[in-house]
């Protein structure tokens, strides 16, 4: 330092970086504070006896009890009744679509309760219907999700849905 | 005013309801849930009645529906008593975060030379200053 000349032993530069830095890391805190909750959205999975993504089976016998496994999950950000509905479509025009519910009647149904970001794993052991039509064809087993809607005081299809093919076997 | 909140979900709830796994005690029960979810309650013990009583509707099981079903009720109207207190906390969080988030910068620039220079001092405190030539 030479005497005379006026000199800051902070750095006035480094000084209003670390300034702008605390500003726009307390913007950022307090923008997540006050963030509205973000995409709201419920989920269905369907799994294996094991409850894992794999071994699914490829051929039923008529009347047969298979085991599946049945995940759900919300994200709605509040509590949610749910109804997963077991149907057997068969033919692909028969599949749910994200807008509408399988046009195949309701074979079984399993009722549940999900707290916000909470998810649930069940078995769920579904019956191939008998009829001698469906031997040597290949079905779908579908798994709808419907949530119930407090507004309507009614159950509402989520759109979303799992399903596998299978062959029926004598 | 909490007095007023409590009575209006015992009365959305308590009601004799004939079927309990009717879609208008599904309704009523799920909306109760809701609101004390959005007012920040812990609801997770009335989910877990609710889960349980849907499960016996999904089931068939009437006798255990019926059972279940008071026991939500009743979690409900017991958790509503906290309606208007976890409302209250959520927003003296959510302010008191606001607050410390305001004050880092201003603490900041207030306190930073001052530390720095104490810190400077300090370290050079057993210095001695000797005559340029």
């Amino acid at each position: 330092m030479v005497c005379g000349e006026e000199k800051v032993i902070l750095d006035e530069e480094v000084f209003a970086v670390i300034l702008a830095l605390a500003i726009v890391a307390s913007s950022i805190g307090i923008a997540l504070t006050w963030r509205p909750f973000g995409e709201r959205f419920v989920a269905i999975g369907l799994l294996d006896e094991s409850c894992k993504i794999g071994v699914y089976p490829k051929t039923v016998a008529l009347n047969q009890s298979l085991k599946l496994c049945i995940y759900v999950y919300n994200h709605m950000g509040k509590p949610i009744a749910y109804q997963v509905m077991y149907k057997v479509a068969l033919n692909a025009s028969q599949l749910p679509t994200a807008s509408a519910p399988s046009v195949a009647k309701p074979l079984g149904k399993w009722l549940g309760a999900l707290d916000n970001d909470r998810d649930e794993q069940f078995f769920a052991f579904v019956r191939i219907p008998w009829d001698r039509g469906l031997l040597g064809r290949n079905i779908s087993l579908v798994f709808e999700l419907w949530v119930f809607n407090t507004t309507t005081g009614s159950w509402m299809y989520s759109g979303v849905w799992g399903h596998i093919w299978v062959e029926v076997v004598g | 005013m909490k007095f007023i909140a409590v009575l209006l979900i015992v009365a959305m709830i308590v009601p004799q309801i004939a079927d309990p796994c009717s879609p208008d005690a599904i309704s009523k029960v799920v909306r109760g849930l809701e609101e004390l979810s959005q007012s920040y309650v812990n609801v997770t013990s009335a989910v877990r009645y609710a889960d349980k009583w849907l499960k016996a509707c999904g089931e068939g099981n009437y006798t255990e529906a019926v059972k279940v079903y008071s026991n939500v009720s009743e979690e409900v109207m017991r958790l509503s008593v906290f309606r208007d207190s976890s409302r209250l906390g959520m927003l003296l969080y959510k302010a008191l975060t606001t607050l410390v988030f305001v004050l880092i910068p201003i603490a900041i620039y207030l306190l930073l030379p001052r530390v720095y220079l104490y810190l400077w001092y300090s370290s050079k405190k057993r210095w001695f200053v000797v005559k340029r030539k």
